[in-house]
């Protein structure tokens, strides 16, 4: 039976955003129109085929979507500037050059590799300073420790 | 790897402090992955306890940890490392050349992209002017490894400007410090000894078409002066024997290499169409769905199907390959590779269809017989029906013309993943791509609606299909021993 | 017939795009007036039209709406796809064949 079925949200609790992502994910089998009523939003399903209009299991599956897509924006919205910063980083990013570990470091090349591990540090630090929400900082022995 | 805590108190409400995580169900286990390539498979317990309660074990914390999964503890050259290797592509411009030298072609492919037309018309001849030109623009590209491929119609009917443009990209390379690869795409039916010769001379590496046993290889490919399967065979048996004799040498024979066009026809025989592979000494399949371009497009409601029926062939035929893996028999399939080089290794398969944003005018260029250029082969192929939007420039121009070409900057645009918001959310899209050009054709859109495109449904159900068998740890075995082998892939 | 949609719902851009996508999109007139877009189907199936337009405009819109939040990351990939495929044009170097 060909059947429009309607949902109500109020914008606070689910974003247009998601509403709209949610909805068009159903877009293959339902022609989705999104319009407002008394300062919510109101979505109108229609199936397109006779076949796809078992109103249960649309229900449950709006439901998970919602839940999966509500997830995604806030860990989306917690990262947004971090991700800019990795991706920024991982462009511009050259490898440090290969140890030679067969003859092992001279006392010299030592030095210069702590050096090299202090100077790094440094720049690290001043760039997670500006990093206003995360803490992404490890040390040095952290990380060389793990491997 | 520790599961230390950071100095800094951790005061976000998700205690994991998750980055950047896409998942995928897979019947009843999660994929997830990040921007940095890594996966894990969970249970559905443990992906409620990730994404719901931000709980998981130890075991799986110290895994997603060392994944890059948890912004806390991120080693930056790991992760950045991988992600430059996965993206290599971005740092460098077009490496994939293709020159069609002729349309002419004596055979009459029922699935036909090329728009081949009979071998009288000589009018579709690529001069040898034209294609020293393009090789020219080729050698502007910053590309550190150049191949060229010569394509058609039959490339051989156009021996002379062929075997000319060969002999000028092998002086070119002299003067070049850039690798350069050569090869060549031919239904072998005017191949002869002095051809031959000069090809395995010159270092081109020989490409055919095998379809499948002798009935259909030759269903798919009509051919009225000869049987197109016999003249694929014996050229076949020729170049394998060259190759495995060759010796004191000053030049080297690369083994020939066949690809296959999945038609209708072919979705019920996947065992013969891999059994002759291995009979004719082919260790590497390609099994590729038809693109709705060019011919093809008019013929599909003839020789077309629908992703479920590919993909169900397609997960038959790489069932049937890993079988035959398993009693000693060396035989790859070549999409699995190149996706398997992408899961497993973080490394860029070359394959320009799966790129972020794909290699349309900065991955590769085709260069038509009449020196009119274009983003990629199926870009002309669109040409060739009369709407060149896909033309970014002539020989005439300039490679940095036709590299800043409006056309290059917006295919470019709209195949970049994060602008594309069904990939962005996508699991796999850290290895997947889109084809403006496949868009355009099948949805009259060049960004594309991926909800109905049946290119998308292909490749999420060839991800979904490997990741699947990648948790059988025997399957994962033969996985990795594909990826590993350093022997030659040609084409 | 004629249609009603909201600007915040469905942007005018998003409509526009998806009249040009859609099959009869020709008998499609859209006006934006200042948070509403007034949409003239002149056509025998204006109604079917109507749903399809609809459908894509959302496509249209959630494609729009990640353009805008992903605008940097999606920015600093194309700039370094371009930049790199233009390069500098080499000069001639003389080197023996490796």
């Amino acid at each position: 039976m060909s059947k429009t079925i309607e949902f109500i949200y109020d914008e606070k609790k689910y974003p247009l955003e998601v509403i709209r992502y949610v909805f068009y994910t159903l877009s293959d089998r339902f022609w989705v129109i999104i319009n407002k009523t008394e300062n919510k939003i109101k979505v109108s399903l229609e199936p397109i085929t006779e076949n796809s209009s078992d109103i249960k299991k649309i229900k449950k599956e709006i439901e998970e979507e919602f839940r999966h897509e509500l997830i995604r924006q806030k860990i989306w919205n917690d990262n947004k500037d971090l991700r800019e910063y990795l991706i920024q980083k991982a462009i511009t990013y050259t490898p440090p050059a290969p140890k030679s570990s067969e003859d092992g470091l001279t006392p010299e090349e030592e030095k210069e590799l702590e050096k090299l591990i202090k100077e790094v540090e440094e720049e690290l630090s001043k760039e997670m300073n500006k990093e206003k929400k995360n803490d992404i900082k490890k040390t040095w022995e952290e990380k060389y420790g793990k491997k | 790897m520790t599961s230390k805590k950071p100095g800094k108190k951790n005061t976000a409400k998700n205690s994991l402090d998750l980055i950047n995580i896409r998942w995928r169900k897979i019947k009843n286990k999660f994929i997830i992955t990040n921007d940095f390539g890594y996966y894990l498979s969970l249970n559905q317990k443990e992906f409620n306890d990730l994404i719901y309660k931000n709980k998981v074990s130890e075991k799986l914390k110290e895994e997603l940890i060392s994944k890059g999964f948890i912004k806390t503890h991120m080693d930056f050259d790991d992760l950045f490392s991988r992600w430059k290797n996965s993206n290599s592509y971005l740092f460098w411009g077009p490496s994939l050349h293709i020159l069609v030298t002729t349309l002419r072609c004596n055979h009459k492919c029922v699935y036909c992209q090329s728009q081949a037309v009979g071998i009288s018309n000589d009018k579709t001849d690529m001069p040898t002017s034209i294609a020293k030109k393009s090789v020219d623009i080729a050698f502007y590209s910053t590309a550190p490894v150049l191949t060229f491929e010569f394509q058609g119609g039959e490339p051989l009917y156009n021996w002379e400007t062929v075997s000319k443009a060969i002999k000028y990209i092998r002086e070119k390379e002299k003067n070049s410090d850039k690798k350069i690869n050569i090869s060549i795409v031919s239904n072998f039916s005017v191949m002869d000894e002095k051809k031959a010769k000069f090809l395995m001379e010159n270092e081109v590496s020989i490409c055919t078409s095998l379809d499948g046993p002798e009935k259909l290889h030759n269903k798919n490919r009509i051919y009225t002066q000869a049987n197109s399967y016999r003249e694929t065979i014996k050229w076949l048996k020729y170049f394998n024997s060259m190759h495995d004799n060759q010796t004191n040498l000053s030049y080297r024979i690369f083994k020939p290499s066949a690809l296959t066009t999945i038609s209708c026809d072919s979705l019920k025989y996947h065992k013969e169409i891999i059994d002759e592979f291995v009979k004719n000494d082919l260790n590497t399949i390609f099994l590729r769905p038809l693109s709705p371009i060019g011919f093809a497009k008019k013929m599909w409601n003839k020789i077309g199907y629908d992703s479920k029926s590919f993909l169900k062939f397609y997960k038959d035929s790489l069932n049937y390959i890993l079988s035959l893996n398993k009693k000693g028999i060396d035989i790859k399939e070549k999409t699995a590779i190149m996706l398997l080089n992408k899961i497993l290794n973080a490394k860029d398969s070359g394959f320009v269809d799966l790129r972020c944003p794909c290699g349309a005018g900065i991955g590769q260029v085709a260069y038509n017989h009449n020196g009119d250029i274009y983003t990629c082969d199926e870009g002309r192929m669109v040409g060739w029906e009369g709407e060149d939007i896909f033309k970014i420039g002539t020989v005439k121009d300039s490679y940095k013309k036709i590299i800043n070409s409006l056309t290059t900057r917006t295919c470019a645009i709209t195949s970049n993943l994060e602008n594309q918001f069904t990939c962005s959310r996508c699991a796999y899209r850290p290895y997947c791509g889109v084809c403006p050009v496949i868009n355009y054709e099948s949805q009259n859109d060049i960004w594309g609606n991926n909800l109905s495109s049946e290119r998308c449904k292909i490749f999420m159900g060839i991800f979904d299909i490997i990741f699947e068998l990648m948790e059988d740890p025997k399957n994962m075995e033969i996985f990795n021993s594909w990826v590993e082998d350093k022997k030659e892939i040609t084409v | 017939m004629k249609y009603e949609t909201f600007e915040d719902l469905y942007s005018y851009e998003a409509l526009n795009i998806a009249k040009n996508i859609i099959k009869d999109g020709e008998s499609v007139v859209i006006t934006k007036l200042k948070n509403k877009n007034i949409i003239n189907i002149d056509c025998e199936n204006s109604e079917k039209i109507f749903k399809e337009l609809m459908n894509e405009a959302l496509n249209q819109q959630c494609r729009i709406d990640l353009s805008k939040k992903n605008f940097k990351v999606s920015q600093m990939i194309i700039t370094k796809a371009l930049i790199s495929a233009l390069g500098e044009e080499p000069k001639n170097k003389k080197r023996g064949r490796k």
